[in-house]
């Protein structure tokens, strides 16, 4: 059957889809607010890459999920944009008390309701917190919230739910121990799934909840008026909402859009308001933004590209730190970003500009250790046979290397090649690229260590520099070429337990040292950006770099035809 | 005649059960489960909280027994990608999207292609069988996604919507959001169409009781109707019936170009997922329809074509 | 009494020894196929044209200076120019070299799926239509098996097993193709097998295995050669899906259908990176498919001279 091969002839396409976008979103404001004129009939076309799973906010692991759940619940804080950096605001909690150690947050909600009337409690917040970490849930997100006192043992099944460290003082009030000091942790309660959850409204819907939008309560600036599966959904302002002043849109409109170059008709059409461009859309709309014909907004995302080594394989070449910085140096970061992907910044470090330190940027605090490793070894072969040396094996031999490919997509093909040949002409190593037939079935092999080089991408959790460091301790997970050094697993439990944020950063800027030049663990390729197009109308359209992908509490229309 | 459709009725139970247990064991040997479809790995004990919900810690045969078990009482499990719908719902909710499409599709696509089809067989090595047959060999060498794509590409923005599905009555409102997606997905077959008829009515007009019946001085359009037509259009069931079945559960690119909420998208994606439960329940629910349309093009072909009776009969 | 002796008769010699001649040289079926395909002009011309694409495929790489694999990320998606005839794709590969290196696979993989799949499909479609009966049944439900097990799960096991090379490619390509066509056949030989010269070489004693490869098959060809003709493009695109999931050719090897499916991610910037391997697929398609016409012409015994 012919066609049965067609139809799924388009699978690498979703993985395609899946790949380009981990963490597309913005960071700066769109437009002007002063002097505008707003449109009478204040609504937006945006569109949703894939489906809205659930708007179950215990059970949502994708982000158009959390998309929508964001815009239609609120936690105790919103994280918003003002076109330089983040900034956590002040949403569901009107003052939050931390205590001198950092380990007890005091929230103290303010008065406002759920669109059905009834008042938001620290209840709510309480219930929806435990439904999260509740091991029958079996929810995804739990371990964000693990820095509470006995969250991780309650989701473990180790202790039980009156043991966490949740504590309501009084209806209005929300008591939250901690292991360690968090001095994130007001971000931390503005992701979407711990949001509040009403006890009645969720019982009553059982196992479905969040499958019928009828049937919820929302306390966010907008309620879900219509929602097709795998179609559209549609939001409605929310007259309940606490900041309803804020809101000035009445009506948003979300189309799901698969494909890549239908979005993108639409967008140039004007059914849609704003898009997000890559590849050679990226180049068009760029200079059509030059021109004014369209609003553009851009910046860094946190989010990095890697190629990391098994360290443990068999011909034991990668277990030499000499020959991995080789292969790292050996990389023209250059010719990556101008000539390959066109897009993103070269990284000669691990942790991307933008993320914050406090409220400094620590990228710009700490000079990329990679940049110093150039000028130290200017010929990343001699390198390269050195570490062979070291490991008793022939340097004059040629070697063939296994690179697994993480995707099957004409962008990561593109990629593979472009590694390979960088290896083989700089090193004079053979490169036999091999890739898998989806996405699982690669996250198996490597598990398996069945390949020598890969490479991946990585987007951080929160803003702190903490998600790009904390992940290549021994034995997370999230190490996957199970790169080991005792000195690192130190330092980053020393980071743990320590909240002031100078200390913080020279302990984050050793660790860096360690992670990319002085033990080479990884070779970090790119900082990855965001980039998204407007309609000239829009305004005070935000894309923060955390939380949601479009922030649209404050956007409005001047000027629609 | 019912013999034959009670005994196929019960191979159809058996084949099913073959289908039901090679899917489930296949399934469950290719790498990867629906743990490490996450972009991050999750912490462990996460992932056995995951594991202990879905009963993926249990052996595998211990899941097969209880698979089966619940397939009996009709009960095809709650999908793991999508938290709280259960496949039973999912497949009501998307299979009448795709029906639509797909019967829109291949009854566009047989009369437009059966008619040129015969066409160009009456009309051999004329400019209008080379038409038809270029354009035939056009809709077989170009892929659906390059005519949807564009379609897309020159009515975006104009009088018909490119993207979306009717969404208040799926069998019947909205034609004009199915115009561009049937064409598409006809494409292709009324090209498959074509060539098949023209072959097959050229075959059949060589045959010699068409020549009696001429030498008889029957009429020429009672030769078509009652002898070429009815004669030529066996090979165009045998994979109509199919075909029929493969339109009806969807047309992953059609789908997902067009953004419409159907079976067969959803289906590809719940194996990218290794959401177990949609893969059996899309299996289960794909493979019957499929053996039910084989049933039926076989009663057919004994009513169309006297020569052949169906198997079992006494001859 | 008559007496008859050699004397009283005489040889005269056989004066019209032509009386029983074969006026027309005696030639076997597969000689007459060639003398009628040769008549076919649309034919000829298209199996010329297969013949340069295929001598194409085999010098063509070697008629440019740059090597198919060469990277120039500096001049990437060039236009067609005096230095890269076809351009360059998102490497700066010459697309030239890369169109004739890919072609091999396509051609070959194209045409040995299509034999595997027409034989397999012909002896189990045909054995399963001739007997009928109890074979046919279970046949058929094997048959019904494996379309029904999603052929993506299948494909990936192949790949896991398998690993990756030009055999398992075919295997994945293969693996669940032939049911298609043993249908047909099937159905076509239920028809056939009613027919009176099938009646006759029963009743001369045939065995099963002669009617069915002698009679049956060669009066299916019609259909088959249809079939074949849509098969090879079939198989053409469907290698491009395989490659994308890791079974097919593995770079910085190529085929028309991966460098068909990445020109269509850009055809409206770059329309030449989907132009040349889209150009090479439909021209071959349609010469197979003209070639096709006129073979199921010349080999249909019914119209035989």
């Amino acid at each position: 059957m012919k066609s049965k091969k067609m139809f799924a002839a388009v699978v690498a396409f979703v993985l395609a889809l899946s790949v380009g976008l981990t963490g597309c979103g913005k960071s700066q404001q769109a437009g002007n607010n002063s002097n505008d004129k707003i449109d009478k009939d204040q609504y937006l076309n945006l569109i949703l890459p894939a489906d809205v799973k659930t708007l179950d906010s215990s059970k949502a692991t994708d982000s158009y999920s959390g998309q929508i759940i964001g815009e239609v619940m609120e936690g105790m804080t919103r994280i918003t944009n003002d076109g330089q950096k983040d900034k956590v605001e002040l949403a569901g909690a009107e003052k939050i008390d931390k205590s001198e150690d950092g380990l007890t947050w005091t929230f103290h909600l303010r008065d406002y309701s759920w669109s059905d009337g009834k008042k938001v409690t620290a209840e709510d917040f309480k219930y929806a917190w435990l439904r999260l970490l509740d091991p029958n849930t079996a929810s995804d997100y739990a371990y964000f919230i693990f820095d509470i006192k006995n969250a991780a043992e309650y989701n473990a099944g180790n202790a039980k739910a009156e043991d966490v460290g949740i504590k309501v003082i009084d209806e209005k009030t929300l008591q939250v121990t901690l292991n360690n000091p968090v001095p994130y942790f007001d971000q931390i309660v503005a992701f979407k799934n711990l949001v509040p959850l009403r006890k009645d409204i969720v019982e009553a819907a059982g196992e479905t909840y969040g499958q019928d939008p009828a049937k919820l309560v929302y306390n966010g600036p907008f309620v879900v008026e219509q929602w097709v599966k795998g179609s559209k959904v549609v939001l409605k302002k929310n007259e309940k909402y606490w900041d309803a002043k804020s809101v000035k849109l009445q009506t948003v409109n979300f189309q799901v859009v698969k494909e890549e170059a239908s979005r993108m008709k639409m967008f140039e059409t004007k059914q849609l308001d704003a898009v997000g461009a890559r590849g050679e859309y990226l180049t068009k709309y760029k200079e059509q933004a030059q021109k004014g014909q369209i609003a553009y907004m851009t910046g860094y995302a946190p989010s990095s590209t890697y190629v990391f080594f098994n360290v443990n394989d068999k011909s034991k070449v990668f277990s030499s730190p000499k020959v991995r910085l080789a292969f790292s140096l050996a990389l023209d970061r250059e010719d990556y970003v101008k000539n390959v992907m066109k897009r993103y910044y070269a990284a000669y470090g691990w942790a991307p500009y933008a993320l914050l330190n406090g409220d400094k940027e620590y990228r710009k605090e700490v000079p990329e250790p990679l940049k110093a490793a150039m000028e130290q070894y200017k010929d990343p072969k001699a390198l390269f046979q050195e570490g062979l040396k070291d490991l008793g094996l022939d340097p004059n031999k040629q070697y063939e290397f296994l690179y697994l490919s993480s995707g099957t997509d004409t962008l990561t093909r593109t990629l593979d090649e472009w590694y390979q040949k960088q290896w083989e002409t700089k090193l004079g190593v053979k490169i036999k690229i091999e890739s898998t037939s989806d996405f699982p079935q690669f996250v198996d092999r490597v598990d398996r260590g069945e390949y020598q080089i890969s490479a991946m991408g990585w987007a951080g959790d929160y803003n702190d520099p903490m998600t790009f460091f904390d992940m290549f301790t021994t034995g997370n997970g999230n190490n996957p070429g199970k790169w080991s050094n005792k000195d690192y697993d130190a330092l980053v439990d020393k980071v743990r337990k320590e909240a002031d944020f100078n200390k913080r950063l020279e302990l984050f800027k050793q660790m860096e040292e360690i992670l990319v030049v002085k033990d080479a663990g990884i070779a970090p390729v790119a900082y990855r950006d965001k980039h998204l197009f407007l309609q000239n109308y829009v305004k005070g359209f935000q894309a923060p770099l955390f939380g949601m992908d479009y922030e649209i509490k404050y956007a409005y229309t001047s000027g629609r035809q | 005649m019912t013999r034959f459709v009670i005994r196929r009725l019960g191979y159809m139970v058996l084949t099913m059960w073959v289908i039901i247990t090679v899917t489930f064991f296949l399934m469950n040997t290719i790498p990867g489960d629906p743990i490490s479809v996450k972009a991050k790995k999750l912490p462990p004990q996460i992932q056995e909280n995951i594991r202990r919900k879905y009963g993926l810690d249990k052996p595998v045969y211990l899941r097969y027994i209880d698979y089966l078990k619940n397939v009996i009482k009709g009960d095809l499990g709650e999908s793991i990608e999508t938290p709280g719908l259960t496949a039973n719902q999912i497949i009501r909710e998307r299979f009448p999207v795709s029906a639509r499409l797909g019967l829109q599709g291949v009854t566009f696509g047989l009369i437009i292609g059966l008619i040129l089809g015969i066409v160009a067989a009456f009309r051999r090595n004329s400019w209008i069988d080379y038409l038809v047959m270029f354009i035939a060999i056009l809709g077989i060498s170009v892929p659906s996604f390059v005519i949807a794509v564009l379609l897309q590409y020159f009515f975006s923005g104009g009088i018909l919507p490119t993207v979306g599905w009717p969404t208040v009555n799926v069998w019947t409102s909205g034609f004009k959001f199915t115009i561009l997606p049937t064409i598409a997905l006809s494409f292709g077959s009324i090209a498959t169409y074509a060539r098949y008829m023209r072959a097959s009515v050229l075959d059949v007009v060589n045959q010699d009781y068409i020549l009696t019946a001429r030498a008889k001085g029957v009429s020429n359009v009672a030769i078509i109707w009652k002898h070429i037509i009815r004669n030529a259009i066996l090979p165009i069931i045998t994979i109509l019936g199919p075909q029929i079945a493969g339109v009806i559960t969807g047309s992953f690119i059609i789908e997902r170009i067009f953004s419409i909420p159907g079976l067969g998208e959803y289906y590809v994606q719940s194996i990218n997922n290794r959401d177990y439960t949609m893969i059996m329940a899309t299996t289960i629910f794909f493979a019957a329809l499929y053996i039910i349309s084989l049933l039926v093009v076989d009663i057919l072909y004994g009513v169309i074509d006297p020569r052949i009776r169906v198997t079992g009969e006494k001859r | 009494m008559l007496e008859l002796n050699k004397e009283k008769f005489q040889i005269i010699g056989c004066e019209n020894e032509d009386a029983e001649a074969i006026l027309r040289p005696n030639i076997t079926y597969w000689q007459d196929a060639w003398r009628r395909l040769k008549q076919n002009k649309l034919a000829m011309f298209s199996m010329a044209i297969l013949m340069i694409i295929v001598l194409m495929t085999i010098i063509g790489p070697y008629l440019t200076k740059y090597k198919f694999d060469e990277q120039f990320t500096n001049i990437s998606n060039q236009r067609p120019s005096a230095e890269h005839w076809f351009g360059t794709d998102q490497l700066g590969r010459d697309m030239f070299a890369r169109t004739w290196v890919g072609g091999r696979i396509s051609i070959a993989i194209g045409i040995i799926g299509t034999i595997i799949e027409v034989i397999v499909g012909c002896i189990y479609g045909g054995i399963s239509g001739y007997y009928g009966g109890l074979v046919d049944d279970i046949m058929m439900r094997i048959v019904e098996v494996i379309n029904s097990i999603p052929y993506l799960i299948v494909v990936i096991l192949v790949s896991v097993v398998l690993g990756q090379g030009l055999g398992s490619l075919i295997i994945a390509l293969v693996i669940t193709g032939w049911v298609g066509i043993a249908r047909i056949i099937r159905g076509q030989v239920m028809q056939l097998k009613e027919s009176e010269y099938v009646l006759a070489a029963q009743a001369l004693g045939s065995d099963p295995g002669r009617i069915i490869t002698r009679h049956l098959i060669p009066n299916t060809i019609g259909v088959l050669i249809v079939y074949v003709t849509f098969s090879i493009p079939g198989f053409i695109f469907a290698e491009a899906f395989l490659s994308f999931i890791g079974l097919g050719v593995q770079p910085p090897m190529t085929s028309w259908g991966a460098m068909a499916a990445f020109g269509q991610t850009v055809f409206e910037f770059y329309p030449h990176e989907l132009f040349f391997p889209a150009a090479a697929i439909c021209l071959t398609m349609i010469a197979f498919n003209l070639l096709g016409d006129g073979l199921r012409d010349a080999l249909d015994p019914k119209l035989r001279q």
